[in-house]
Protein backbone atom coordinates (compact mmCIF):
# COMPACT_ATOMS: atom_id res chain seq x y z
CA UNK A 1 0.00 0.00 0.00
CA UNK A 2 1.46 3.37 -0.61
CA UNK A 3 0.14 6.11 1.41
CA UNK A 4 0.78 9.92 1.40
CA UNK A 5 -0.19 12.44 4.52
CA UNK A 6 -0.07 15.64 5.93
CA UNK A 7 0.29 16.38 9.66
CA UNK A 8 -0.69 19.63 11.01
CA UNK A 9 -0.52 19.92 14.67
CA UNK A 10 -2.04 23.17 16.76
CA UNK A 11 1.88 24.78 18.02
CA UNK A 12 3.56 23.51 15.17
CA UNK A 13 6.32 22.19 16.72
CA UNK A 14 6.05 19.28 18.77
CA UNK A 15 2.54 16.82 17.68
CA UNK A 16 3.44 17.47 14.16
CA UNK A 17 6.60 15.65 13.94
CA UNK A 18 5.56 13.02 16.57
CA UNK A 19 2.48 11.59 14.59
CA UNK A 20 4.77 12.37 11.39
CA UNK A 21 7.31 9.24 13.03
CA UNK A 22 4.75 7.45 14.46
CA UNK A 23 2.83 6.75 10.88
CA UNK A 24 5.61 5.88 9.25
CA UNK A 25 7.17 3.94 11.49
CA UNK A 26 4.09 1.94 11.92
CA UNK A 27 2.77 2.17 8.41
CA UNK A 28 7.04 1.08 7.17
CA UNK A 29 6.56 -1.89 9.53
CA UNK A 30 3.91 -3.26 7.74
CA UNK A 31 5.59 -2.86 4.39
CA UNK A 32 3.79 0.01 3.20
CA UNK A 33 5.69 2.88 1.25
CA UNK A 34 4.66 5.91 3.07
CA UNK A 35 5.26 9.61 3.13
CA UNK A 36 4.40 12.38 5.53
CA UNK A 37 4.63 16.18 4.46
CA UNK A 38 4.54 18.26 7.69
CA UNK A 39 3.34 21.81 8.12
CA UNK A 40 4.67 23.35 11.17
CA UNK A 41 6.29 26.21 12.67
CA UNK A 42 8.93 26.02 10.39
CA UNK A 43 7.38 25.84 7.77
CA UNK A 44 6.30 22.95 4.97
CA UNK A 45 8.83 20.13 5.34
CA UNK A 46 9.41 16.79 3.16
CA UNK A 47 6.73 18.29 0.64
CA UNK A 48 4.81 15.53 -1.11
CA UNK A 49 5.41 15.12 -4.78
CA UNK A 50 2.49 15.11 -7.59
CA UNK A 51 3.79 11.91 -8.83
CA UNK A 52 3.69 10.77 -5.32
CA UNK A 53 0.52 11.68 -4.58
CA UNK A 54 -1.11 10.57 -7.80
CA UNK A 55 0.20 7.21 -6.78
CA UNK A 56 -0.89 6.95 -3.02
CA UNK A 57 -3.45 4.57 -2.01
CA UNK A 58 -5.19 6.85 0.75
CA UNK A 59 -3.96 9.71 2.22
CA UNK A 60 -3.75 10.31 5.82
CA UNK A 61 -4.33 13.71 7.06
CA UNK A 62 -3.55 14.28 10.53
CA UNK A 63 -3.88 17.58 11.82
CA UNK A 64 -5.98 20.16 14.66
CA UNK A 65 -5.78 22.93 12.68
CA UNK A 66 -6.45 23.32 8.43
CA UNK A 67 -3.34 22.85 5.93
CA UNK A 68 -2.31 24.00 3.23
CA UNK A 69 -3.08 22.43 -0.53
CA UNK A 70 -5.82 20.07 0.18
CA UNK A 71 -7.13 20.39 -3.12
CA UNK A 72 -3.83 18.43 -4.25
CA UNK A 73 -6.05 15.67 -2.56
CA UNK A 74 -9.42 15.56 -4.86
CA UNK A 75 -10.66 12.67 -5.48
CA UNK A 76 -8.58 10.32 -2.84
CA UNK A 77 -9.34 8.00 -0.63
CA UNK A 78 -8.37 9.99 2.50
CA UNK A 79 -8.43 9.78 6.05
CA UNK A 80 -8.94 12.66 8.53
CA UNK A 81 -8.03 12.25 12.00
CA UNK A 82 -6.03 14.41 14.97
CA UNK A 83 -2.62 14.10 15.27
CA UNK A 84 -3.13 12.85 18.90
CA UNK A 85 -4.88 9.90 17.37
CA UNK A 86 -1.87 9.30 15.33
CA UNK A 87 0.01 9.22 18.51
CA UNK A 88 -1.68 6.99 20.19
CA UNK A 89 -3.12 4.29 18.18
CA UNK A 90 -0.72 4.55 15.09
CA UNK A 91 -0.84 0.71 14.01
CA UNK A 92 -4.75 0.55 14.63
CA UNK A 93 -4.92 3.58 11.63
CA UNK A 94 -2.40 1.98 9.36
CA UNK A 95 -4.46 -1.58 9.88
CA UNK A 96 -8.12 0.11 9.09
CA UNK A 97 -6.44 1.24 6.08
CA UNK A 98 -5.08 -1.83 5.28
CA UNK A 99 -9.21 -3.48 5.70
CA UNK A 100 -10.47 -0.66 3.55
CA UNK A 101 -8.17 -1.00 0.68
CA UNK A 102 -9.41 -4.98 0.92
CA UNK A 103 -12.94 -4.33 1.32
CA UNK A 104 -12.99 -2.23 -1.53
CA UNK A 105 -14.45 0.49 0.09
CA UNK B 1 23.80 24.21 15.56
CA UNK B 2 23.45 20.47 16.70
CA UNK B 3 21.03 19.34 19.68
CA UNK B 4 23.38 20.13 22.22
CA UNK B 5 22.77 23.90 21.72
CA UNK B 6 19.12 23.22 22.00
CA UNK B 7 19.41 20.42 25.02
CA UNK B 8 21.98 21.66 27.67
CA UNK B 9 23.22 19.68 30.33
CA UNK B 10 21.93 22.28 32.67
CA UNK B 11 18.85 22.23 31.58
CA UNK B 12 18.58 18.47 32.31
CA UNK B 13 17.31 17.26 35.90
CA UNK B 14 17.15 13.81 37.06
CA UNK B 15 15.12 12.96 40.24
CA UNK B 16 13.29 15.85 40.28
CA UNK B 17 11.21 16.18 43.27
CA UNK B 18 7.88 17.69 42.02
CA UNK B 19 4.59 15.75 41.93
CA UNK B 20 1.98 18.58 40.56
CA UNK B 21 2.07 18.99 36.66
CA UNK B 22 1.61 23.31 37.01
CA UNK B 23 4.72 22.82 40.01
CA UNK B 24 6.80 21.12 36.95
CA UNK B 25 5.75 23.62 34.58
CA UNK B 26 7.02 26.92 37.16
CA UNK B 27 10.28 25.29 37.62
CA UNK B 28 11.03 24.41 34.04
CA UNK B 29 9.98 28.25 33.70
CA UNK B 30 11.84 29.35 36.21
CA UNK B 31 14.89 27.82 35.18
CA UNK B 32 14.83 29.40 32.05
CA UNK B 33 14.12 32.77 33.15
CA UNK B 34 17.23 32.37 35.68
CA UNK B 35 19.58 31.38 32.68
CA UNK B 36 17.79 34.53 30.22
CA UNK B 37 16.67 32.27 27.79
CA UNK B 38 12.78 33.90 28.67
CA UNK B 39 11.74 37.52 29.61
CA UNK B 40 9.27 36.44 31.97
CA UNK B 41 8.51 33.54 33.21
CA UNK B 42 4.50 34.08 34.02
CA UNK B 43 3.93 34.69 30.74
CA UNK B 44 5.68 31.80 29.83
CA UNK B 45 4.00 29.56 32.36
CA UNK B 46 0.78 30.92 30.43
CA UNK B 47 1.45 30.45 27.49
CA UNK B 48 2.02 26.56 28.36
CA UNK B 49 -1.27 26.58 30.45
CA UNK B 50 -2.97 27.86 27.39
CA UNK B 51 -1.76 25.17 25.16
CA UNK B 52 -2.12 22.79 27.83
CA UNK B 53 -6.16 23.50 27.51
CA UNK B 54 -5.98 23.19 23.78
CA UNK B 55 -5.06 19.52 23.85
CA UNK B 56 -3.39 16.49 25.92
CA UNK B 57 0.47 16.83 25.86
CA UNK B 58 0.90 13.17 27.43
CA UNK B 59 2.07 11.50 24.50
CA UNK B 60 1.89 8.14 26.16
CA UNK B 61 4.64 5.92 27.68
CA UNK B 62 5.31 8.45 30.53
CA UNK B 63 6.22 11.12 28.47
CA UNK B 64 4.93 14.72 27.95
CA UNK B 65 5.73 17.41 25.94
CA UNK B 66 4.39 20.44 27.44
CA UNK B 67 5.47 23.38 24.88
CA UNK B 68 4.68 27.28 24.96
CA UNK B 69 5.02 29.67 22.41
CA UNK B 70 5.73 33.22 23.41
CA UNK B 71 7.22 36.65 23.06
CA UNK B 72 8.73 36.11 25.91
CA UNK B 73 10.84 33.41 24.21
CA UNK B 74 14.36 34.56 23.59
CA UNK B 75 15.81 31.27 22.83
CA UNK B 76 14.34 28.21 21.86
CA UNK B 77 15.38 25.76 23.95
CA UNK B 78 13.94 22.09 25.75
CA UNK B 79 13.95 21.45 29.67
CA UNK B 80 14.07 18.09 30.12
CA UNK B 81 12.91 16.83 33.54
CA UNK B 82 12.69 13.04 34.85
CA UNK B 83 10.46 13.13 37.99
CA UNK B 84 11.29 11.17 41.22
CA UNK B 85 7.58 9.42 40.80
CA UNK B 86 5.07 9.15 38.27
CA UNK B 87 2.59 11.77 38.37
CA UNK B 88 -0.91 12.94 37.14
CA UNK B 89 -1.00 14.46 33.82
CA UNK B 90 -3.46 14.67 31.13
CA UNK B 91 -2.24 11.83 28.30
CA UNK B 92 -3.45 9.66 25.66
CA UNK B 93 -2.97 6.42 27.15
CA UNK B 94 -4.44 7.00 30.69
CA UNK B 95 -0.52 6.27 32.26
CA UNK B 96 0.80 8.64 34.81
CA UNK B 97 3.77 10.84 33.66
CA UNK B 98 7.57 10.54 34.67
CA UNK B 99 9.42 12.51 32.09
CA UNK B 100 8.68 15.69 31.01
CA UNK B 101 10.70 17.70 27.75
CA UNK B 102 9.05 21.25 27.78
CA UNK B 103 9.45 23.14 25.13
CA UNK B 104 10.33 26.85 25.05
CA UNK B 105 9.59 28.16 21.53
CA UNK B 106 9.89 32.08 20.06
CA UNK B 107 6.79 33.74 18.56
CA UNK B 108 8.86 34.69 15.36
CA UNK B 109 9.91 31.58 13.55
CA UNK B 110 12.42 33.53 11.35
CA UNK B 111 14.86 34.40 14.31
CA UNK B 112 15.43 31.19 15.13
CA UNK B 113 14.96 28.85 12.13
CA UNK B 114 17.70 26.81 12.82
CA UNK B 115 16.74 26.06 16.49
CA UNK B 116 13.16 25.65 15.55
CA UNK B 117 14.26 23.00 13.36
CA UNK B 118 16.31 21.18 16.22
CA UNK B 119 13.17 21.06 18.61
CA UNK B 120 10.88 19.87 15.55
CA UNK B 121 13.81 17.11 14.89
CA UNK B 122 14.23 16.16 18.96
CA UNK B 123 10.24 15.94 18.95
CA UNK B 124 9.71 13.61 16.18
CA UNK B 125 12.77 11.33 18.28
CA UNK B 126 9.96 10.88 20.83
CA UNK B 127 7.55 9.25 18.35
CA UNK B 128 10.66 6.90 18.11
CA UNK B 129 9.84 3.57 19.83
CA UNK B 130 13.61 3.06 20.03
CA UNK B 131 14.35 6.09 21.30
CA UNK B 132 11.96 6.26 24.02
CA UNK B 133 12.67 2.59 25.35
CA UNK B 134 15.90 4.07 26.13
CA UNK B 135 14.81 7.39 27.67
CA UNK B 136 12.42 5.01 29.65
CA UNK B 137 15.99 2.81 30.58
CA UNK B 138 18.02 5.61 31.48
CA UNK B 139 19.65 5.31 34.96
CA UNK B 140 21.14 9.11 35.67
CA UNK B 141 21.43 12.42 34.28
CA UNK B 142 24.63 11.99 32.17
CA UNK B 143 23.01 8.66 30.15
CA UNK B 144 19.90 10.58 29.86
CA UNK B 145 21.97 13.76 28.30
CA UNK B 146 23.83 11.64 26.34
CA UNK B 147 20.67 10.01 24.89
CA UNK B 148 18.86 12.86 24.13
CA UNK B 149 21.50 14.89 22.23
CA UNK B 150 21.79 11.87 19.66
Amino acid sequence: MKIVGVAACTAGIAHTYISKEKIENAAKKKGHIVHIETQGTIGIEDELSESEIKEADFVIIMADVSIRGKERFEGKKTVEISTDVAIQSPTKLIELLEEKLRGGK
Amino acid sequence: MELKDIIEEKLVFFNLDISKKQDVIRFAAKILEENGYIKNKDFFVEAVLQREKVGVTGIGNGIAIPHGKSDSVLKPKVVAMKLKQKIEWESLDGKKVEYVFLFAIGDDPKAYMEHLKLLASFAGKLGNDEKVNKILNSTGKEELVEIIRR
